[in-house]
C-alpha cells in the first residue's frame, strides 16, 4: 500500500508539472469563458449554452487527460530509464500499475475541480444556481469514465507505442459511445454471424454511454439511486478487469 | 536641458538608431501599402452577410454520429439558425433543416419549436407552417409536456387561416398538459364556444345605443347593461376555463378569483352576490 500511495504521489507530481496538461486546463478554462458570448448570441438561451459548452469542456479535459497524458505515463517512463530504478526494487508491478492509474486520477480530479470551480462561478455570477446538483453529478459520472480510459490506456501502454495507445484508446472511446448503434444492429439484423458479433461487442467492450447524463443537466435531471449504484458497479468491476488483464500484461513484459 | 538632450544624443550612436528606425517605418508603411492594395483589388468589404446553404446532415443519422454529444450539437445548430435567420430570404424550406437537425438530437429543446412556430413562418404562408407543425410532431404527441409548442401552434393557425379545425386541434391538445396556464383555457373556450359570438353580437348592439343616442337615461341604461355584460362575459368565460381544466364546476367565484381564471371590476363583489351552481356552472348575480 505504501509503495502504490509513493508512486501515484510521484505520478501526481510529475503530471501536474507537465506543461500540455497546463495548456488544456488553460483552455478547457478559456472555453468556460467563451461560452458566456455565445450564450449572448443564442436568444435567451445563454444558461443552456453556457452549461452544455462548459459541461462539454470539462470532459473533453478529462479525456485529454486520460487518453494522451495516460498513454505516456508508462513510455517517460522508459525514456527516461526511471523505471529501470524502479523494477530491481522488491515492488510488486500490479502496484505500479494502481500507482499509477491512483496517480493520473488524482491529477484528473484536480484538473476537473478546478474547471469545475470557473463553470460554478460563471453560473453563480450569472445568478442560476438551480444548475448546480445535475452539473455536480455530470462531472462525477464523466471522472469514472476517465478512470476506465486511464485504465485502458494504460494497458494499451503497457503493450505498446504511445501513439498506437492513444489510437487504440480513441478507437476504445468511440466504440463505447457507440452502444446504441451495436444495440440497433444486433436487434435488427437478420445476420446471426453479425448479431451475435455486435451482442458480443455490445456486451464485453466497456459501455460509456452509461456515464453520460450531460444531455440531462440542462433540464435537471438527475439518475436514480439504483441507477447511480449499478453504474458506480459497473465502473468498478470494470476497472478490476482492467486492472487485472494490464497487470498480467505488465507482469510478461520485459524492460 | 538642452545640454541634458546633446548628451544623450552623444551617449548614443544616432547613426545605428536611425539605420533602426528608418527600415522599420519603411517596411511598416510597406505593410500598410500592400494591405491598402489588397483591399483594393477584393469586392468592397461589408457588414451584410449573404444567405448560404450550409451542409447540415441527415436527421436520421445524427443520433448515430454524435458520440455522446448531442446537446452541444443541437446547440450548436441553434446558435447557426439564428445567425442565417437574419440573411435568410424567409422562403426557403432549407432553413427548416436547423429545427429537423435540433429536434432528431434533443426534442425536448424547446425555445427553438417556439421560435420557428412564430418568428419563421411569414403571415399566412400556410405551407411553412405545415412543415414546421410536421416537424414538431414529437412534441405534439399526448406524452410531450410542453403546453408552449401546441398552444402557440394553434393560436398561429387561427391568425393564418382563420380555421378553427386545425386551432382547435392544438389548443384541445395545450389544454390537456399539466402545467398549462388558465389563459389556455381562456382562448381555448373562446375558440369553441359558440355562444360568445352570439353574445358578441348583442354586446356590440347595446354598445351602438350607448354611443349614439342622446338620451342620457338611454346612456346610463346601455352602459349598465354593458358593464353587466361584461361581468357576464368574464364569469362565463372563467367557469368555461376551470371546468376544461379540473372537469368540474367551481362552486364559489372565489375559487375562479384565485385561480386566477377571472378579475372582476373592482368594488363589484362588495355590491353583489354571485353564486355559482356547481352541477352545470350557471351563475346568478344579485344586488346585495
Amino acid at each position: 500500500m505504501k509503495h502504490i500511495i509513493t508512486i501515484a504521489k510521484n505520478t501526481l507530481r510529475e503530471t501536474i508539472r507537465d506543461r500540455v496538461l497546463l495548456s488544456a486546463l488553460f483552455s478547457s478554462i478559456v472555453v468556460i469563458l467563451v461560452t458566456l458570448f455565445i450564450g449572448s448570441i443564442s436568444l435567451d438561451q445563454s444558461t443552456r449554452i453556457i452549461v452544455n459548452f462548459s459541461i462539454t469542456a470539462i470532459y473533453a479535459l478529462q479525456i485529454f487527460v486520460a487518453i494522451f497524458i495516460g498513454s505516456m505515463l508508462i513510455y517517460k517512463e522508459i525514456e527516461r530509464k526511471t523505471f529501470y530504478l524502479i523494477l530491481p526494487k522488491p515492488i510488486h508491478r500490479g502496484a505500479i500499475i494502481i500507482g499509477k492509474c491512483l496517480g493520473l486520477t488524482a491529477t484528473t480530479i484536480l484538473v476537473t475541480f478546478f474547471s469545475t470551480v470557473v463553470l460554478l462561478l460563471v453560473l453563480f455570477i450569472k445568478g442560476e444556481t438551480s444548475y448546480i446538483g445535475p452539473i455536480l453529478v455530470s462531472v462525477f459520472y464523466s471522472t469514472l469514465e476517465s478512470i476506465l480510459l486511464i485504465l485502458i490506456s494504460l494497458f494499451f501502454s503497457s503493450v505498446t507505442s504511445p501513439i498506437m495507445a492513444s489510437v487504440a484508446t480513441i478507437a476504445f472511446f468511440f466504440i463505447g459511445h457507440a452502444s446504441s448503434i451495436m444495440q440497433r444492429i444486433f436487434m435488427t439484423t437478420e445476420s446471426v454471424i453479425l448479431r451475435e458479433g455486435m451482442r458480443v461487442v455490445y456486451y464485453t467492450f466497456p459501455n460509456l454511454e452509461k456515464f453520460n447524463i450531460r444531455n440531462e443537466v440542462v433540464y435537471g435531471a438527475l439518475p436514480s439511486l439504483t441507477i447511480t449504484l449499478t453504474t458506480i458497479a459497473y465502473a468498478l468491476v470494470y476497472a478490476v478487469f482492467l486492472l487485472f488483464i494490464t497487470n498480467a500484461v505488465f507482469k510478461k513484459k520485459d524492460f | 536641458m538642452i545640454a541634458g538632450i546633446k548628451n544623450w544624443y552623444s551617449k548614443k550612436d544616432l547613426r545605428k538608431v536611425l539605420f533602426f528606425v528608418i527600415p522599420l517605418c519603411f517596411f511598416l508603411i510597406m505593410v500598410m501599402g500592400l494591405q491598402k492594395v489588397h483591399d483594393l483589388l477584393l469586392p468592397p468589404f461589408t457588414t451584410k452577410t449573404q444567405f448560404e446553404r450550409r451542409i447540415l446532415l441527415p436527421p436520421e443519422i445524427l443520433p448515430y454520429v454524435t458520440f455522446g454529444f448531442t446537446n452541444v450539437l443541437a446547440d450548436y445548430y441553434w446558435v447557426r439558425s439564428i445567425q442565417d435567420f437574419i440573411t435568410w430570404d424567409g422562403k426557403d424550406l432549407y432553413y427548416l433543416g436547423y429545427l429537423r437537425n435540433i429536434s432528431a438530437l434533443d426534442s425536448n429543446f424547446e425555445y427553438p419549436y417556439l421560435f420557428n412556430i412564430l418568428a419563421v413562418p411569414k403571415p399566412k404562408d400556410v405551407p411553412m407552417l405545415d412543415s414546421i407543425a410536421m416537424i414538431s410532431k414529437p412534441q405534439l404527441q399526448e406524452s410531450s409536456p410542453s403546453w408552449k409548442i401546441p398552444f402557440y401552434l394553434g393560436t398561429q393557425y387561427y391568425f393564418f387561416t382563420k380555421k378553427e379545425e386545425p386551432a382547435k386541434r392544438y389548443l384541445y391538445l395545450a389544454t390537456t398538459k399539466e402545467d398549462s396556464p388558465p389563459g389556455v383555457f381562456l382562448v381555448y373556450s373562446s375558440i369553441t364556444e359558440k355562444v360568445i359570438n352570439s353574445y358578441k353580437v348583442s354586446r356590440d348592439l347595446v354598445r351602438v345605443i350607448s354611443n349614439t343616442t342622446d338620451n342620457e337615461t338611454l346612456k346610463k341604461l346601455a352602459e349598465r347593461g354593458l358593464a353587466n355584460d361584461t361581468t357576464v362575459q368574464i364569469l362565463k368565460k372563467g367557469i368555461l376555463a376551470y371546468h376544461a381544466k379540473y372537469k368540474k364546476f367551481p362552486k364559489t367565484v372565489d375559487e375562479l378569483i384565485e385561480k386566477n381564471f377571472v378579475t372582476l371590476p373592482q368594488g363589484l363583489l362588495d355590491d353583489f352576490t354571485i353564486t355559482i351552481n356547481p352541477k352545470n356552472g350557471s351563475f346568478r348575480i344579485r344586488a346585495k
